[in-house]
């Protein structure tokens, strides 16, 4: 039996967390070299990464990480950054230790070959010490550095003529908990003479993540006693205890028997004690959840709110005493404990935008561009499964904007604009929804050239060309196989672009527009809901069969004969006071007939525009659990899933945007 | 040879623990599957040493080593804790702990921990 397999799931989800850290970390600290904290947050996110893959048995991982720990502890030792071809290996190997992960989530081996990786590695360290020969002694290999212990300045101070005995104890590699195995040599060694000073020291006890701990004492034991005590403690690979600072016994005068530090002494021990003891409570306020249990969790809400609704059906015909109360009541707690369950499964939209700062560094470099990246909102919250569905489009908005929109720094330049380019992806809530948005400071959309395309492309008519505005033109980039780029590039390729982008966004329930303004840059926004499970529709009748039509798309409800119908070209349009629309039979339009019983229209916006949905019968409001079709049935039909009623009766959910370009 | 009580709520990590030890010349005389259990049979069986699981029902290990430390302040703890845990592992440490696993366990760093404390 695999005894480490129980924590895989922990592994994989924990050292995802820590590789887009750490291409979050190496972008910024190419930005900004001299950002310490990062370094310091890179050093200590390779190291856990090491340690992780070494526990799981991951060889390949494990050394990789080893390798990239030495450049990051030269990038610690010294100003001025890494070059960018340095800067190029460290993410190279970040994607390796992406792909190994994948890899191992799929097939449970790494599959990673670190060598080609670890010899450039080397390289880049080899190369570097030589260029920065002159200050050979910071350029120390860190190995060597780690072994060199320098004393305290004020040990001797400290020492008031006694003896110090220097004990160095150093832990295995991948000891189990460095700052436990400290806390325990230093406490080892207290309980045997007086700690003048320590490394780590006592405040740094609890953060320590080294091999090497050293404390200088005053003890009246012998060196190999003390070596042996500080040995006594597991995963101690070697201790030794030398002279720090030698007896002055003899000048001693004794009543210098220091009271002061010796109170200090005493007061470490228990100063780490006390700052440990506030810490080690906040651990427990989190949980990690497996996201199938949250799914779980959801899919029996579901089936909770059906219920609820059956029975509420039920009793409305019944007369029990105090039914009605007992209902309301239910309605109350299943409608806390779904905003409850809704909120479980939110997760900051974070997740997936942490991506894209490596993904922009990259593109920018590839293309000669300079692109400054401003990410708003990042903790605007989404359902899980939304913001796992995410990345992709939004990967294609921003290769898009990288590639068709921002322009090279001449031709900014000629155009009057910085060099720089901006490209800003923010997230915001917008009532019952979540608005992202991909704008860049680029060219924009030049109607023209789309109308010119358009036209070759047998899209559009020759009038349609004379005609073309920026709305219409933005539509026409989401039209299937339709690419402004002369060249094929490999980074937006063509005719793979915005319409695989709405399809994406669609099957989420969701929306995407592009508005742009020539010479000045172009906005995509998606706009999605909140949640997919769960949603408050009307329901209709049709023919005889029922529909749902999400709320949130409703504008409102109209008797027909109140309404003047009028045909235009053929189609048939609802003359309202605030405007003309068109009349779309929901029966025609589901495969059946005309349907002349139709007596009422219920408004709705898809698309950007609006429409009138002609219905039979509204039969209310309700919330519906919804589940995805099967694509041969959903496929080409305007319904974005199901619902399963509480007389067991299916409600067909439909697809406002797709009816909207149905009539466009 | 020691006498060991094995504490565990998972019955898995129970064997694996056992084994290593009984593959080692020692002797596991019970086994208790949360903290109220590891109290009362260490209370009653006075082992030379414990292996106590840090997450458990009930009464977490902590919690348990706690109660074994003010019965017995001599008594030999080994805390088996799981991937951070450091915090939880400190704090037995500081409570009288002799020594901490980290799970996934490799038979051989039971061992070791079970001679170093009893040595």
């Amino acid at each position: 039996m695999d005894e480490t397999a129980e924590y895989l799931p922990m592994f994989l989800a924990e050292g995802r967390e820590h590789l887009q850290e750490l291409n979050l970390a190496v972008v910024r600290i190419e930005e900004t070299p001299d950002d310490q904290a990062t370094v310091d947050e890179i050093f200590r996110i390779a190291h856990s990464m090491k340690g992780m893959s070494a526990t799981m048995g991951f060889a390949g991982m494990a050394a990789l990480t080893h390798e990239m720990e030495d450049v990051f502890e030269l990038l610690r030792q010294r100003a001025g950054g890494l070059e960018r071809s340095a800067v190029d290996v460290l993410l190279e190997c970040l994607d390796a230790l992406e792909a190994a992960t994948d890899a191992i989530e799929s097939t449970g081996s790494e599959s990673i070959e670190p060598e080609p990786l670890i010899v450039r590695l080397r390289t880049l360290v080899r190369d570097d010490e030589s260029e920065h020969a002159g200050d050979a002694a910071g350029a120390e290999a860190p190995t060597a550095l780690a072994t060199v212990i320098e004393q305290p300045e004020n040990l001797s101070e400290l020492a008031q003529g006694r003896r110090v005995v220097q004990v160095h104890a150093e832990l295995i590699e991948d000891a189990s908990i460095p700052s436990v195995r400290a806390y325990m040599i230093l406490s080892t060694l207290a309980e045997l003479g007086e700690t003048l000073a320590c490394r780590p020291a006592p405040d740094d006890v609890e953060t320590f993540k080294g091999t090497d701990i050293v404390a200088w004492l005053v003890s009246d034991r012998t060196d190999a006693e003390l070596a042996e005590a500080a040995a006594s403690v597991a995963e101690v690979a070697d201790a030794q205890a030398t002279e720090a600072v030698p007896d002055a016994a003899v000048d001693a005068p004794d009543d210098a028997s220091p009271e002061a530090p010796k109170a200090a002494a005493a007061a470490e021990p228990a100063k780490a004690a006390a700052a440990a003891a506030p810490r080690g409570n906040h651990g427990s306020s989190t949980v990690r959840v497996d996201a199938e249990r949250l799914d779980q969790l959801m899919h029996a809400m579901g089936e909770l709110v059906l219920h609820r609704t059956h029975v509420e059906g039920l009793a409305a015909h019944a007369d029990v005493p105090g039914l009605p109360q007992a209902l309301q009541a239910l309605t109350r707690t299943s409608h806390a404990l779904q905003a409850m369950v809704m909120q479980v499964r939110m997760i900051p939209v974070e997740a997936v935008l942490l991506r894209f700062p490596r993904l922009v560094r990259d593109l920018s470099v590839k293309l000669s561009k300079q692109v400054e990246l401003e990410l708003i909102g990042k903790d605007t919250e989404l359902d899980r499964s939304v913001v796992d569905s995410l990345g992709d489009p939004l990967v294609h908005l921003i290769r898009n904007s990288l590639d068709h929109g921002l322009e090279g720094p001449e031709e900014r330049k000629a155009a009057g604009k910085p060099e720089t380019g901006k490209l800003e992806i923010s997230a915001r809530h917008a009532g019952g929804n979540v608005v992202i948005s991909v704008k860049d400071d680029g060219r924009g959309v030049d109607p023209t050239r789309v109308a010119k395309k358009a036209f070759e492309r047998g899209l559009i008519t020759a009038e349609a060309v004379d005609s073309m505005d920026m709305a219409r033109a933005t539509e026409l980039l989401f039209h299937p196989g339709f690419s402004t780029s002369d060249v094929t590039s490999d980074i937006s390729g063509r005719g793979v672009g915005m319409d695989a982008v709405r399809v994406a966004i669609r099957g989420l329930g969701g929306e995407v527009t592009m508005t742009s303004v020539l010479g000045q840059g172009t906005t995509s926004e998606i706009r999605l809901p909140l949640t997919l499970a769960i949603m408050a529709a009307l329901l209709v009748q049709v023919d005889g069969r029922a529909f749902a039509i999400p709320l949130d798309r409703i504008e409102r409800t109209v008797r027909l004969a109140d309404q003047t119908v009028r045909s235009v070209a053929g189609k048939r349009m609802l003359v309202m006071s605030d405007g003309v629309m068109p009349l779309v039979d929901a029966s025609e339009q589901f495969g059946g007939s005309r349907d002349s019983e139709a007596a009422f229209a219920v408004i709705v916006r898809g698309n950007g525009q609006r429409l009138a949905f002609a219905v039979s019968a509204l039969d209310g409001q309700r919330e519906l659990v919804t589940r995805p079709l099967p694509p041969e049935v959903s496929d080409g039909s305007a319904l974005s899933g199901a619902a399963v009623l509480s007389d067991g009766q299916i409600a067909l959910i439909v697809d406002c945007d797709a009816v909207a370009e149905g009539v466009a | 040879m020691a006498r060991v009580l094995v504490v565990d709520d998972a019955a898995f990590m129970r064997k694996m623990v056992s084994d290593a030890l009984v593959k080692a010349g020692h002797e596991v005389i019970a086994e208790a599957t949360n903290g109220q259990e590891a109290v009362d049979q260490f209370q009653a069986l006075k082992p030379d040493l414990a292996t106590l699981d840090i997450t458990m029902p009930e009464k977490d290990g902590l919690a348990a080593l706690a109660e074994i430390m003010s019965l017995d302040p001599s008594a030999r703890v080994i805390m088996c804790s799981a991937l951070g845990q450091e915090s939880k592992v400190m704090e037995s440490i500081k409570l009288g702990a002799r020594d901490f696993v980290v799970k996934p366990f490799k038979a051989d760093r039971v061992q070791e921990a079970v001679e170093k404390a009893l040595a």
